[in-house]
């Protein structure tokens, strides 16, 4: 008893007083910011994911991997601004010159407010998105201070929270997981297999079709997604950002 | 006979084919040797390659596909080949005869099995009944499924079917040029990108004949892996017995570890820190002592924790004599990493096949082979490993070079490299085709071969400490299904 | 002597002529006419008595009814046409050649339990007795030639019964020197106590009951259904004919109480582990005994101790427990025939999902299950309602050696009562709930409407005594009076009972309108199990019969002796895992077979005496003549 209290003693107060606004390691690659000159096309052959678009940067597909920023630092830098989420994938897109994300304009029904369960399904995630899943519920990040929580069963679920590219033979389970959770039901991705399939959007093991069938209500880049992203992304679609 | 060199990886011409019956002797020599296979696989070439190791000794071997694809099983006598052969079996049809459990592996695009007909053992008798638990479990873990048989509430046997996770990740490894794929290599998996990583990266640079530079920030970074690896079990196995306060201090000890990991190169997991030549990115002198800093309150932190939980009766009780793995189980199947050293085995590749020179080091065991002896070992394990932490920091350069130019592969070499994980021996085995690709890349994650280990130590137990025997060995689903 | 005797009589006419529907409805005419017979003694007259002379050394034969009989009476008339019109559904069902030896044999068996009643006089009653047993045996055999052994079984184990009522009886009466009842008042300790072993074998009171899971799960369900809810109560009338004309010593009262509550926790025990749906019914049987014994020790005990509520409450307590047990036991096996002849096994690893196949009788053995489990709502929740609070007016006692066997009493009733729960949960969630553990119980459909018939109505009385206490208590009231127990305090139970009623009522009508907004405001979906994703769920997948009880015979262990044969193949790559377990009786297999084995092989050493020589016959024959000569001549 007296160890425990020992050590207990010794570690302090853990918890972030506010994961909203907290500050993070200046070494965080997030948001990244194009230069206006930013040459799209020259970045896209380095990406390892093909992440760049004429329109700009696509964070969906965007692996936070650094290789542009190391070799064209000119031309792109990434932030440490670790709130990037967006309400459809058409919004993850970051064009040269801009700054910030558009806001979120989806909103969860009033009765989520205080109160969102969520189902998490990994489809072929590699475990680094699943581990910050289960970190933003740690001592440090604690998101069920949002009345957020991870739930055993889809039949207490509001929500699915979807990591991994989805693999052919998780697709079946995936949508079973899904069909399970009563309705009103909201689907969010996280990271960048979930949004895009990642590394593994061509592989011949995915089977992407289910989000063909369901659109997401939120989306959460990063590979992994940091759990204060997570926290962030999923407490402004529940109280408005 | 290869003798593997400090600081390098092997890198040599092709072996020649041996004629199977002799390729098979050979293998059944060496194993009763203390050899293990490390790795056993087929190839497109229609080739059957072995890998077999031992302290700082390797071999390989190799003979082409026997002409009717069937050849005597190796398993009946040597089970550590059991999953080898089964991976031979599920991606080439070649049959192992006698194989006393040739079932599907990963059920890849195209395979006679699909992922929901594996035929799992059943029992004539009314009284035992069946638990399955997955692919979708209660956390937010990966998924699996779990099959028992029981006798009421204990278990008689586990049958454990993975798969879910395989996203064709060798393919991919060969598709395209070789040294692009550091992104891949960290997916391999998201918990073990350091290890992997190094392996990927060890392997490219030997295949192009390259040396690396910040082989210390490596093996710093791996340490820090497996720290916050195993305070993440710790954390988990306090929490499966309701241990509140382990499962929280443990936790917030992981994200110090994790963070500092992040200030040095921008991902928690350690992603985007390696490159075939180095590492991306330099540690400067004021990180270096924050970082020194960090470690040795962890370190304090770590022991105050560790000796609260290690005393506690009703904690014990449920880790006590749980999920037993005998010394001679272990060795007959081949397991490595924790679940082997638990069990009395000192295997570990810093000792047997290092990639830095650990000075002084010795493979940290435990003897009882449980639960208790997989957790205090992890907590050893983390001690050890903090103290040379502190030595690397003491030793690495600010100023030195980071990153070496790595230049083309040599075509038509093989090289191996072997990196101690936190989860055990990784072994990463390539051939390369010309200056730019693989021809067949193999990645063996320990958890491949532990998996057996989880469903040994359940067998016996009540249903209800399943959890904690999985946790207390802690395996990788996506490192076995790749 | 009665109309009502003498039209049972007149139904074994068409019983030999196989006409169950003739038996059945003469049994209903007959029964109704006893009935009133019955009553009319419980509410109105005192005694009817006739007396019947008979040549010596029988003598006069008094026939008369008394409270007591004329109780046992009213359930038997009540019960015994209702198990007959249940056997003439369940032998359509269920054909035998043997109709018109089994109709006869349900017939003499119906009516010596009845004639038992009447006579009061000890030959007589032992003759009637035997009568009952050995017709009793027939009716189990019925046709199969597998109910041999437990037929037999039973046969000889009411043989030693009786074996114990003759020494009592006789030397009753060499004490009093009638063989009257009026001969057994005051008797000595040592006729008294045979004769209650006696009469215990019959009850059913441990170590005397292990004939009833022996023979009842081989019996048609009818014939189970009446033994195990009336028949065995023949015994309870025995043992409270002979407590209420003697006095109870307290070291007595001690014994009692010892006797029921290992009756009643060592059925329990075998009831969590037994996979045979009848035999489960069967153990219980002898824990409701044990439930009722522990009621009448505690209206001694209120008796000895001068509490008059006490005596009151326990006497109450096991009156009503042993009218409402005849009730739900019938119920419960009826059902349990209905599930036999559904699904072909009385194997409850075989069943499941009976719920989707047979929803009545689903809900009706639910209902069977309240009771038997008393919880409220039924009928036998009120029973042991009344057992329970005798026993919380003990502490009031004087002496410490009155308070102890009464918080012992409770101590045993609580736990007895939470293990009887645990069992039939387990018995419901296997049977009927869950998905069907075999093709035969994914077939089992429900039966035709007569066979549920006698279920539903006994249902509903359990229902109605459940909810209106009063209707039960209006019929163990003359009785009360009859054993002299305090009327005023008796009064004060029916206005407790009442009040009960209310909030039952109350409660219903909440619920039903909670329901209804239920029903109105809210959609229901229903979807597939979850069952972690995984595509093929078998049902092997759901708990077996020996996982429910498995933590809990951890603790029980001493008590619980069971046979393992577990295969798993050593090695280690398993190719096969077999697991069976046989749950022990621990009189039947360890003292009484064993003993009977032993007994054989006496004998067996004898078996060359039966050598088929005509010769060394004479010879036997001849030694034997000079053995009587040299006693006879010896004695001279």
């Amino acid at each position: 008893m007296l160890h425990l209290l020992k050590a207990r003693l010794k570690h302090g107060y853990q918890a972030i007083p506010d994961p909203l606004t907290v500050g993070i390691d200046p070494a965080f690659p997030g948001l990244p910011e194009l230069a206006r000159d930013a040459d799209l096309t020259l970045l896209n052959e380095l990406c390892p994911t093909q992440a760049f678009t004429p329109q700009g940067l696509d964070l969906g597909r965007c692996i936070f991997c650094g290789l542009c920023s190391r070799k064209y630092p000119e031309m792109i830098t990434f932030t440490p601004n670790y709130k990037m989420a967006a309400d459809s994938r058409e919004k993850l897109i970051m064009a040269p010159g801009q700054t910030a994300l558009p806001k979120i304009d989806f909103i969860l029904p009033r009765k989520f407010r205080y109160s969102f369960a969520l189902r998490s399904v990994s489809a072929a995630g590699c475990n680094a998105c699943e581990m910050e899943l289960g970190a933003s519920n740690n001592v440090n990040f604690d998101i069920s201070r949002y009345g957020v929580e991870t739930v055993a069963s889809p039949r207490h679920a509001d929500g699915l929270i979807l990591t991994g590219p989805i693999s052919r033979n998780m697709a079946d389970a995936l949508a079973e997981t899904w069909q399970a959770i009563p309705e009103p039901k909201y689907l969010i991705l996280c990271g960048a297999c979930a949004l895009s399939g990642g590394l593994f959007a061509e592989s011949e093991a995915s089977d992407r079709a289910f989000l063909k069938h369901w659109q997401a209500c939120l989306y959460i880049p990063g590979c992994p997604a940091h759990p204060l992203s997570i926290i962030s992304a999923i407490v402004s679609i529940m109280k408005g950002s | 006979m290869l003798k593997a060199e400090l600081n390098y990886s092997p890198c040599f011409e092709p072996v020649q084919p041996d004629k199977l019956g002799s390729f098979l002797d050979r293998l059944s020599e060496l194993a009763t040797q203390g050899f293990q296979p490390l790795a056993f696989w087929g190839t497109d070439e229609r080739l059957i390659y072995a890998l077999m190791g031992k302290t700082g000794e390797l071999e390989l071997l190799c003979t082409p596909f026997p002409e009717n694809l069937h050849y005597p099983s190796l398993t009946p006598l040597f089970p550590a080949f059991q999953i080898f052969e089964r991976e031979l079996y599920e991606e080439y049809g070649i049959v192992p005869i006698n194989h006393p459990w040739l079932k599907s592996v990963r059920h890849p695009l195209g395979g006679s099995v699909k992922i929901a007909d594996y035929p799992f053992l059943k029992s004539a008798s009314k009284l035992i009944h069946e638990v399955g638990v997955g692919p979708v479990h209660a956390g937010v873990i990966e998924p699996g499924h779990f099959r028992f048989l029981m006798q009421g509430e204990i278990v008689e046997h586990l049958e454990i079917q993975l798969g879910y996770q395989h996203r064709n990740l060798l393919k991919m490894l060969t598709t395209g040029p070789l040294a692009e794929k550091m992104p891949l290599a960290e997916s391999i998996a998201g918990d073990t990108v350091i290890a992997h990583g190094t392996a990927y990266c060890r392997l490219v640079e030997s295949l192009a004949e390259s040396s690396p530079q910040a082989s210390d920030i490596r093996a710093l970074l791996l340490e820090m892996e497996r720290v916050a690896m195993h305070l993440s079990t710790l954390s988990a196995l306090a929490g499966d017995v309701a241990y509140i306060m382990g499962q929280n201090l443990y936790a917030a000890l992981r994200t110090t570890v994790i963070n500092s990991t992040l200030s040095i190169c921008g991902s928690r997991f350690g992603k985007r820190a390696l490159s075939p030549g180095g590492v991306n990115y330099p540690l400067n002198k004021t990180l270096i002592d924050t970082l020194k800093a960090k470690m040795q309150k962890c370190a304090g932190q770590i022991e105050s924790t560790s000796e609260a939980m290690f005393a506690c009766t009703s904690l014990l009780s449920r880790f006590d004599d749980t999920g037993k793995i005998s010394r001679e189980e272990a060795l007959r199947f081949g397991f490595t990493g924790i679940s082997a050293k638990a069990s009395g085995i000192a295997v570990d590749a810093r000792a047997d096949f290092p990639i830095w020179d650990y000075p002084g080091f010795t493979v940290q065991t435990e003897s009882s082979g449980d639960v208790y002896a997989r957790a205090y070992l992890r907590y050893k394990e983390i001690m050890q490993s903090l103290i040379i932490i502190q030595k690397l920091l003491d030793q690495i350069d600010p100023s030195a070079p980071i990153l070496a130019p790595v230049k083309e592969l040599t075509p038509d070499k093989i090289a191996i490299s072997i990196v101690e994980g936190a989860r055990g021996r990784i072994v990463h085995i390539a051939r390369s085709k010309d200056e730019h690709s693989a021809l067949w890349y193999r990645v063996i994650d320990p958890s491949l071969v532990n998996w057996q280990a989880l469903s040994m130590a359940v067998a016996g137990e009540q249903v209800s400490d399943f959890p904690l025997c999985n946790k207390s060995f802690d395996l990788s689903y996506c490192g076995s299904d790749l | 002597m009665s109309i009502g005797i003498l039209i049972l009589l007149i139904a074994l006419i068409p019983a030999l002529w196989k006409r169950s529907d003739f038996f059945v409805i003469l049994w209903i005419l007959g029964s109704a006419f006893l009935a009133y017979e019955y009553m009319e003694v419980l509410y109105s007259r005192s005694v009817q008595d006739f007396i019947l002379m008979m040549p010596e050394p029988v003598g006069s034969v008094s026939i008369a009814l008394n409270k007591l009989s004329a109780f046992f009476g009213v359930i038997f008339s009540l019960g015994l046409p209702l198990g007959m019109f249940y056997g003439h559904f369940y032998l359509k069902e269920h054909p035998s050649e043997s109709l018109g030896s089994h109709l006869f044999w349900l017939g003499v068996m119906g009516l010596s339990m009845h004639c038992l009643l009447w006579v009061r006089h000890s030959l007589i009653f032992l003759m009637f007795w035997e009568l009952m047993s050995l017709s009793s045996f027939f009716c189990v055999l019925f046709s199969k030639r597998e109910n041999l052994e437990a037929g037999l079984n039973y046969l000889i184990t009411m043989q030693l019964g009786a074996v114990f009522l003759i020494a009592g009886f006789a030397l009753a009466y060499i004490q009093s020197g009638t063989f009257d009842f009026s001969g057994f008042e005051k008797m000595n300790s040592l006729p008294m106590y045979l004769i209650l072993i006696g009469f215990a074998f019959k009850a059913g009171v441990f170590p005397f009951a292990s004939w009833l899971p022996q023979a009842h799960p081989v019996a048609p369900a009818h014939v189970s259904g009446i033994m195990s809810s009336m028949l065995v109560k023949t015994g309870f009338y025995g043992i409270l004919l002979i407590i209420s004309i003697n006095h109870i010593s307290l070291l007595e009262i001690g014994i009692f109480c010892l006797v029921f509550s290992i009756s009643a926790f060592w059925a329990v025990c075998h009831l969590l582990n037994e996979r045979n749906l009848k035999r489960v019914l069967a153990y219980s049987t002898v824990e409701n005994v044990g439930i009722a014994g522990l009621g009448v020790c505690a209206g001694l005990l209120g008796l000895q101790a001068n509490l008059p509520n006490m005596a009151m409450l326990g006497f109450t307590g096991a009156f009503l427990h042993i009218f409402f047990h005849s009730i739900f036991k019938a119920q419960l096996f009826y059902s349990s025939g209905n599930i036999l002849l559904a699904t072909g096994t009385l194997d409850i690893d075989e069943m499941g999902a009976l719920a989707k196949g047979m929803p009545r009788t689903a809900l009706m053995t639910l209902v069977g299950i309240m009771a038997i489990c008393a919880l409220p709502l039924t009928s036998g929740f009120i029973s042991e309602f009344t057992i329970f609070k005798a026993m919380f007016e003990v502490p009031d006692a004087v002496h410490l050696s009155q308070i102890l066997p009464g918080l012992m009493i409770l101590g045993v009733l609580a736990f007895i009562g939470a293990l009887a729960i645990i069992a039939f949960i387990r018995i419901y969630a296997i049977v009927f709930l869950g998905s069907p553990r075999s093709p035969a119980a994914e077939n089992a459909r429900e039966l035709g409407r007569g066979i549920r018939l006698p279920i539903a109505v006994l249902s509903l009385a359990i229902l109605i005594t459940g909810i209106l206490p009063n209707v039960a208590l209006r019929f163990v009231k003359p009785l009360i009076r009859w054993f002299g127990l305090d009327m005023a305090y008796f009064a004060e139970l029916q206005s407790l009972m009442s009040q009960i009623s209310y909030v039952y009522l109350i409660l219903l009508a909440l619920f039903a309108l909670l329901y209804i907004i239920r029903k109105l405001v809210v959609k229901e979906k229903r979807g597939a199990t979850w069952a972690c994703a995984y595509p093929k769920v078998r049902p092997r997948m759901q708990s077996s019969s020996i996982t429910y009880v498995q933590p809990l015979a951890y603790f029980l262990k001493p008590f619980m002796y069971k046979k393992t044969r577990r295969l798993k193949e050593e090695g280690d790559f398993t190719s096969k895992v077999e697991y069976d377990e046989q749950h022990l009786d621990a009189v039947w297999d360890i003292i009484v077979r064993p003993l009977s084995r032993a007994i054989f092989k006496f004998l067996s050493l004898f078996s060359h005496i039966h050598n088929g020589k005509t010769e060394s016959y004479i010879t036997w024959s001849l030694a034997f003549l000079v053995l009587l000569l040299i006693w006879v001549v010896g004695f001279r």
